[in-house]
């Protein structure tokens, strides 16, 4: 009787095939759990990411249609072979920074990107912020005068304000 | 996602409204006067806020085009609710440096507003756009206004009946002593006075003799009385004033004495033959004028 007892319960120990399936479910339960948490954490990453990423092109957008120029006068010195440009921002946007000046007419262009941008008291800036003034001196030789002559002005945040001048 | 694109749509719908802001900006600018003294230039002027929005001035520009010198002034900041008008006058009124400038020389200035226009600062001339159309642009300086011809009868001999209101006619009686007055306007290109001489005259060609079909200018006193000799007078530039033709003869070389009208029932031209001086140098100037019909 006895015997019986420990035989079976020796039985339950070495019925390999029995004790396999469970384990075997039990793992694959839990990698597929984990595996299932991982792709739940970095959906949720990339959809952080990209709701980041999203965000932030809005706002460069809509700072960008935000930034508004306009030349309140344009002067060119013959002597000096100077042109000066006097800007005021009036758009919504603050720190507008430009990159290129390009001038141009029928039969000659020129692109201008070394150049300094100063408040009217003199003050150098690096950008320009809402409702402030500033001018702009390029060294240019215009050798063609009493012409039409088109300026364009780029910024960092790729807008464009066209104008034209005579010189 | 949603957020985002409300808040895109936001910021654009407000640009929209700047923009719209922008375009609605409009001022009413008078009584401008630039005066020169020592390379200081002075400008006044009235400007009136008329666009329906407040607007700021924020820096005013003035340029002397016959030197190509500027300057400006920079942080005006001038609030102005609409209808407001400002007068840069006294000690308010608009200073600047300018080397080389003169009184003489042509300016150009302007207004910068917050919103990014450019307001022009320019002589709002009176002009009656029917009196511009009847300059001779390119011919002559005066300008006159048909609807103000009238044609007088004599009270006496050397008074005007009903001076200076006359009759409003172009119908004018035959045979009758008459003289005829009627408003010149000088628009002269470069802005100078005109000075008539006693040459000038109120012409009807195809009469027998040109003594028989002029009617020269005279001075005429408030009470219509004419004076017997000719004291030149001058119309400035903008002004608009009744010239009277009564006299038969040129009162430099004769006397005064009066002219009938010619004595057949028909219809006549006349012309304005003027002559005297634009500042220092001899002016003339003809004009065709009216037709009349003598009745």
């Amino acid at each position: 009787m006895k015997n019986t007892h420990f035989r079976n319960i020796f039985k339950i120990f070495i019925n390999k095939k029995a004790v396999s399936v469970v384990i075997s479910t039990t793992l694959m339960t839990s990698a597929v759990m984990a595996l299932g948490f991982v792709i739940l954490f970095w959906t949720q990453e990339k959809a952080f990411e990209a709701n980041s990423e999203y965000s932030e092109n809005t706002d460069l957008n809509i700072a960008k249609i935000g930034e508004e120029l306009i030349i309140e006068h344009i002067f060119y010195d013959y002597n000096e072979n100077t042109l000066k440009i006097w800007l005021l921002n009036c758009g919504k946007t603050n720190s507008i920074q430009l990159t290129q000046i390009l001038l141009s007419n029928s039969s000659w262009s020129q692109t201008c990107t070394d150049f300094e941008l100063k408040y009217l008291n003199g003050t150098s800036t690096e950008s320009l912020n809402v409702n402030e003034e500033a001018v702009i001196e390029l060294s240019v030789n215009l050798v063609t005068y009493f012409v039409n002559y088109d300026i364009q002005i780029n910024t960092e945040r790729s807008r464009q304000f066209v104008s034209e001048f005579i010189a | 996602m949603q957020d985002e694109n409300t808040k895109y749509q936001n910021a654009a719908t407000e640009m929209n409204q700047i923009s719209l802001e922008k375009n609605r900006e409009e001022f009413a600018v008078s009584d401008l006067e630039y005066t020169v003294i020592d390379d200081q230039v002075f400008v006044e002027v009235q400007i009136k806020n008329i666009s329906p929005i407040p607007v700021q001035l924020k820096t005013f520009w003035i340029l002397d085009k016959n030197s190509n010198n500027h300057a400006y002034i920079d942080a005006l900041n001038i609030n102005m609710n609409s209808g407001d008008v400002k007068y840069f006058t006294g000690i308010d009124t608009l200073v600047a440096s300018l080397l080389d400038s003169d009184s003489s020389n042509v300016f150009s200035s302007w207004f910068v507003t917050s919103r990014g226009n450019l307001v022009p600062l320019e002589k709002q001339e009176e002009v009656d756009q029917t009196i511009i159309a009847h300059v001779a642009l390119g011919i002559g300086s005066l300008a006159m206004d048909f609807d103000t011809f009238r044609y007088y009868t004599f009270e006496t001999s050397t008074k005007l009946e009903n001076f200076p209101e006359g009759t409003h006619n172009f119908n004018v009686p035959k045979n009758e002593y008459m003289a005829f007055g009627f408003y010149l306007s000088n628009f002269d290109l470069k802005k100078r006075p005109i000075t008539f001489d006693a040459h000038s005259l109120f012409w009807q060609p195809g009469r027998s003799a040109v003594s028989e079909g002029s009617w020269f200018i005279v001075n005429v006193d408030d009470d219509g009385n004419i004076q017997s000799s000719f004291n030149p007078y001058s119309i400035d530039y903008g002004e608009r004033r009744l010239i009277i033709f009564a006299s038969k003869n040129d009162l430099d070389i004769g006397s005064f004495s009066r002219l009938k009208t010619g004595n057949s029932v028909t219809t006549v031209a006349t012309f304005l033959l003027l002559h005297g001086t634009k500042d220092d140098v001899y002016f003339a100037q003809s004009i065709p004028f009216v037709s009349m019909f003598y009745e």
